[in-house]
């Protein structure tokens, strides 16, 4: 297994240790002291919704690298303002903006920071054989007149995010260089003529009269509801589509993707180790995450070769493979590679941020009186 | 008066079982899975947490079996929350909301007893005019304004003094209950102020009030004694289900304050069909509501001699 | 004494007597009282007024203003009313390869000595240039609505590039007629900038292409040619976060929040008074038993039933609830006009002139319609002047939630609930929905006024 060294970094593979887990009789993980520590940092204090306080861990081995004392985060809301008020009041270092905050900080004069957080979002298609969207030539016609940089640059408006070319983010490693230099993603181009009569193609094959009203499945966060009103406009405006929002959260977005009550979903994924295969297998077969139910043999194929060579050139080749299928079979139509905008107190230095494993990751940070 | 209490109290004991009957069986004809997980969970998995959460039953005997725990105290596991128990949930997160609910429902009620006499003796006049206005400005403006205008002052009056007056955010000590007590009662305290205009304009021309004048009583005895006493029956039977409106309307000023209380945690709850976390605060708010009504009641009862308590 | 002797015309009445006693106007009923005193009460004429407005504005207004509420404009996207308009015309946009140098030949130390613009800068893409830096391991891009200061203010981060040998950045994030400033920062291996950098003030002009100006309807096709000039769409309230027209959406806004925020009340304020009057009426046990069952329903979880409602609709996903959500909210929201009702009765039902009317005979029926609803009306009112923004604000929450109106339909609360997070940036998103919300409440308010004081017969002898 050629990327067993970034599986064991993933912390589904971390071990716990079993008598103290039996210890907590059933309870294990709801609160601070209902877990135990190794790391850099324990949590002393845990007000659910609230309130989390981490400290310096004293039997850490490498404790003498760690500068900071305690990380508090006493504040715990999804409010984008709110977030902001408490950073101009002083009460927090790091807040991250939003389309609709970021204004208010460029007046500020903050120094704002960037950062892509390696994940890829998509529109994915429901693949099951009694679905409309299990018709090719449907999904190419929707493919044909989604424009990415339309959506990140005039209704996302965040910089960061990037529009989305390949199931595959910019930020993976291929042979030798960054995979999507190696490998570009096909070019995609609107053509608004070219999805008509895809529309026409499906029509027939579905020997509909008339589209039916399609179900886009969403979340219930402020950045899905732009998204999805977006499309619902633009497939209405270009191929006469009606789309039906179903707003959801979390937990029951994910319900009803893994029961296939969808046609297309708002979905994401972000990586779990640092190799394309995390998320070159998200569409085989056997995969449980794969909600639509895409199944491909020759897919399929390509990701045993991945997941089986040893090889970086065979593997690099079958995620180009993966890439290519994807794109010209309209498994998924991708939107954007996730920004997120933060402020940071300037006294606060040396936090990393990273796409894959740890984030952010205090271990190097420091308070800087300036 | 004891006997009445007590009778009373029996009666809630009832009223929170049908409470909690009629949301049992509400919940389980809501369609959706509450074993839904981010990552997906393969059958023997799921089975487990079935059985972890009797819900392999029949819905008759989970029925029984929670009623049988809810008698013992015991509210069971959430579904979603790791692990947690939802008496640790309501044990945390209640006291907040009632906290803050008790605060704004005691601004409110004072607030609107105060400004509703006022605007009433002055009926028409500037007085009434001013105060009119911004109680209309008060209920027309949805909560989650307000909420947001308040926290953006209190920035903006921290960065002006240079030192922190209220915290912008979260909770803990009294300065952080008052902006949000406001904001959460301000909506209330409008429809107290009216309530007691108009309630207080029918006592004004009552004929024991002409009586009162024409005996020559003064008149800040007849404002106490004879008005004002009259005049606030009305707003003292509506502050029951206000505070049913007060407490779970709590849910905006919570988010936006970012103060852990009770009423983020049932939204959350219902959203994602967390079984437990739903019966339990349900009943458990039925409960404190149940009981303020009669705490109503009986002060009612005591303020207005004429409802005999029997 | 004499013998009297009476005839039959010594009784007839003298002439003349009746006079007196006949009624000189025509007789008034309650109803026409009360109808004479609320057209003398000028608040709440001018109120009815504004209600016929609303209403007109709600059902009419669609029929002139017949633009689509849905219709997303994305080259005027959060315009304030009476925006500058004016766009020119230009060829579609062309991908660009950019430009690449070799920094380690050409590069100078510090910053890039100077940024250029690769062809003027317009509102669908700036395209920058500039000289490679010695040492760099890529660059950062930002861009600023200020001038750059120092204290690195640099405004928002555009873009990292990572390659020291690509020398140009082309810019389409939101892009608006305005003048900007960008900043280049060379970074170093480790990814920490230089110290110095290089700025450039950029104005931007606004333009359009052709084809979108034919699509949006500014043109016929072929009638123009790039470098032309258009007015863009006039959006007389401006628009909102996905460019959609305000004054459009206010109006079909008004149609869901005036079904919900009227007759949800109506229904449930009635329920309330005929629930409430019936038990404070008949006293004793049922009473009792009538308001334990309201306590009952007041502690029944709102957002848990009216999932439930929109299932036994057959509502599904994406399809807009407001059957459900008004009878979730005619069979939750009563208690409290019920509870507010009944207390009224007890107290009236002690007052001296039911039980003189009740000696008088009058029936059950006549008692409580005649005597003890009119005098409970004030309250009544209240409660239903209050219960308009309430119910207005609930399926404001619930469409935030996902359980009330689907998109793309508007309503007046679903538009604050957007309008909040631009609140600073754009106020114009969320004043206009508030302000009809209150001119609407005001307006409830102030007829509510009117009809009490024409209902109150007391009130008769303060005017």
């Amino acid at each position: 297994m050629s990327y067993f060294d970034k599986l064991m970094a993933f912390s589904t593979y971390l071990p716990i240790r079993e008598a103290f887990f039996n210890s907590r009789n059933g309870r294990y993980g709801a609160d601070a002291e209902d877990l135990l520590y190794n790391g850099p940092f324990t949590m002393t204090r845990w007000v659910h919704g609230a309130h989390i306080r981490f400290e310096k861990n004293e039997l850490y081995w490498d404790k003498d690298r760690i500068r900071l004392n305690v990380i508090d985060m006493p504040y715990i809301t999804s409010d984008s303002n709110a977030v902001l008020n408490l950073f101009k009041d002083g009460k927090i270092a790091v807040a991250g903006l939003d389309a609709e905050t970021l204004d208010n900080a460029l007046e500020q004069r903050w120094h704002l920071n960037r950062f892509n957080d390696g994940s890829v979002f998509f529109l994915e298609f429901n693949h099951r054989p009694e679905r409309l969207t299990h018709n090719l030539n449907l999904r190419k016609a929707l493919q044909l007149v989604t424009d990415p940089g339309e959506l990140v640059f005039k209704v996302m408006k965040l910089p960061g995010n990037l529009p989305g070319e390949s199931l595959f983010p910019v930020w993976l490693r291929g042979v030798d260089g960054p995979f999507r230099q190696e490998y570009p993603a096909p070019q995609h181009r609107v053509d608004f003529d070219a999805a008509r009569r895809h529309l026409e193609l499906a029509k027939q094959e579905l020997g509909l009269a008339e589209m039916p009203a399609l179900v886009m499945l969403t979340g219930d966060n402020p950045i899905s509801n732009k998204q999805s009103e977006y499309f619902q406009n633009v497939f209405k405006k270009t191929l006469g589509i009606d789309v039906k929002i179903d707003k959801q959260i979390f937990k029951q977005r994910l319900a009803k993707m893994t029961s296939g009550q969808f046609d297309m979903v708002m979905a994401g994924w972000g990586p779990d180790f640092d190799d394309p295969l995390t998320f070159g297998d998200l569409f085989s077969s056997w995969n449980a995450n794969n909600r639509g139910r895409y199944n491909n043999p020759e897919l399929d194929r390509q990701v045993r070769i991945a997941q089986a060579s040893l090889d970086p050139k065979t593997r690099m080749d079958a995620f180009a493979e993966i890439q290519r299928i994807i794109y010209e079979d309209a498994v998924i139509l991708t939107h954007y590679e996730r920004g997120v905008v933060y402020v940071r107190d300037p006294r606060l230095q040396g936090v990393v941020r990273r796409a894959v494993g740890t984030d952010p990751d205090y271990t190097n940070a420091s308070i800087v009186d300036s | 008066m004891l006997a009445y209490t007590l009778k009373r109290l029996v009666q809630g004991v009832i009223t929170v079982w049908f409470i909690a009957t009629a949301t049992f069986i509400a919940m389980h004809n809501v369609p959706g899975d509450p074993l839904s997980n981010d990552k997906a969970v393969s059958p023997e998995i799921r089975k487990n947490l079935e059985e972890k959460y009797g819900l392999d039953k029949p819905v008759m005997e989970q029925y029984l079996i929670y009623m049988g725990n809810m008698l013992e105290g015991d509210f069971g596991i959430s579904f979603t929350q790791q692990n947690r128990r939802v008496n640790d949930i309501i044990r945390e997160h209640f006291p907040v909301s009632a906290i803050l609910g008790i605060l704004a429902i005691v601004f409110a009620a004072l607030g609107g007893i105060l400004w509703g006499a006022l605007t009433a003796l002055y009926r028409n006049k500037l007085p009434d005019v001013i105060i009119m206005f911004l109680v209309i400005l008060g209920i027309s403006v949805p909560s989650f304004v307000f909420a947001a205008l308040g926290q953006l002052t209190l920035v903006n009056v921290n960065a002006l003094l240079g030192f922190t007056l209220l915290p912008v955010a979260g909770w803990g000590s009294v300065g952080h209950m008052i902006v949000p007590s406001l904001v959460l009662g301000l909506g209330t305290m409008a429809f107290l102020t009216r309530l007691m205009r108009s309630s207080m304009l029918e006592v004004v021309t009552s004929d024991y009030v002409r009586t009162a004048r024409s005996k020559g009583l003064p008149p800040t005895r007849i404002f106490l004694k004879h008005q004002l006493r009259n005049a606030v029956l009305p707003v003292i039977t509506v502050l029951g289900p206000s505070i049913a409106a007060i407490t779970t309307g709590g849910f905006v000023v919570e988010l936006v304050f970012a103060i852990p209380g009770l009423g983020r945690y049932f939204v959350q709850a219902v959203q994602q069909l967390d079984y437990t976390v739903i019966m339990g605060t349900t009943v458990f708010y039925g409960a404190f509501l149940v009981f303020m009504v009669i705490l109503v009641d009986l002060i009612y009862g005591w303020v207005d001699p004429r409802v005999r308590l029997e | 004494m004499t013998e009297a002797s009476f005839n039959v015309s010594d009784f007839e009445p003298v002439s003349g007597a009746r006079e007196v006693q006949r009624i000189s106007r025509p007789s008034l009923s309650y109803w026409q009282d009360a109808w004479i005193r609320l057209k003398a009460n000028r608040r709440a004429l001018i109120s009815l007024y504004i209600v016929i407005g609303l209403l007109s504005f709600t059902l009419l207004g669609p029929l002139l203003w017949t633009v689509d509420p849905a219709a997303q404009d994305l080259d005027q996207v959060s315009q304030p009313p009476g925006a500058d308009r004016g766009a020119t015309i230009v060829g579609p946009f062309q991908p660009w390869e950019g430009a690449t140098a070799n920094a380690q030949v050409s590069g100078q130390e510090g910053a890039p000595a100077e940024i250029r613009l690769a062809e003027p800068a317009t509102t669908q893409a700036v395209r920058l240039l500039w000289d490679p830096v010695l040492d760099a391991a890529g660059y950062r891009v930002y861009r600023n609505v200020f001038p750059a200061e120092e204290g690195r203010a640099l405004g928002l981060p555009l873009a990292e590039i990572l390659s020291p040998d690509r020398v140009s950045f082309e810019d389409r994030l939101d892009l608006e007629a305005r003048t900007y400033y960008y900043s280049v920062v060379a970074l170093d291996p480790i990814g920490e900038e230089f110290p110095d950098f290089t700025s450039l003030p950029v104005k931007v002009i606004r333009v359009i292409t052709a084809e979108q100006a034919v699509e949006r309807g500014l043109a016929k096709p072929g009638a123009l040619k790039p470098g032309d000039q258009v007015q863009l769409k006039l959006h007389p309230f401006g628009t909102d976060y996905l460019g959609r027209d305000l004054l459009a959406r206010l109006m079909f806004g008004a149609q869901v929040s005036l079904f919900i925020g009227i007759v949800a009340p109506m229904l449930f304020v009635l329920a309330g008074i005929l629930f409430g009057s019936t038990a404070g009426f008949l006293g004793g046990r049922t009473d009792q038993a009538m308001m334990r069952f309201a306590d009952f329903v007041v502690a029944l979880p709102f957002l848990l039933f009216m999932i439930l409602f929109k299932i036994a609709f057959g509502i599904g996903p994406g399809e807009s609830g407001i059957l459900p959500m008004l009878l979730a909210l005619v069979l939750l929201s009563w208690p409290a006009t019920a509870r507010l009702v009944r207390g009224q009765i007890l107290q009236i039902r002690q007052e001296g002139y039911i039980s003189a009317s009740q000696l008088l005979g009058a029936k059950t029926y006549y008692l409580v319609l005649r005597h003890m609803i009119p005098n409970t009306m004030g309250v009544i009112l209240v409660t239903l002047t209050f219960a308009v923004p309430s119910a207005i604000f609930t399926e404001a929450f619930l469409s935030f939630i996902g359980m009330g109106v689907a998109p793309p339909i508007p309503s007046w609360g679903s538009m604050c609930n957007e309008g909040i997070k631009t609140m600073l940036s754009h106020p114009h998103e969320l004043i206009f929905p508030a302000a009809f919300i209150s001119i609407t409440v005001l307006a409830f308010n102030l007829l509510g006024d009117g009809l009490r004081d024409a209902l109150d017969a007391r009130m008769r002898s303060t005017e």
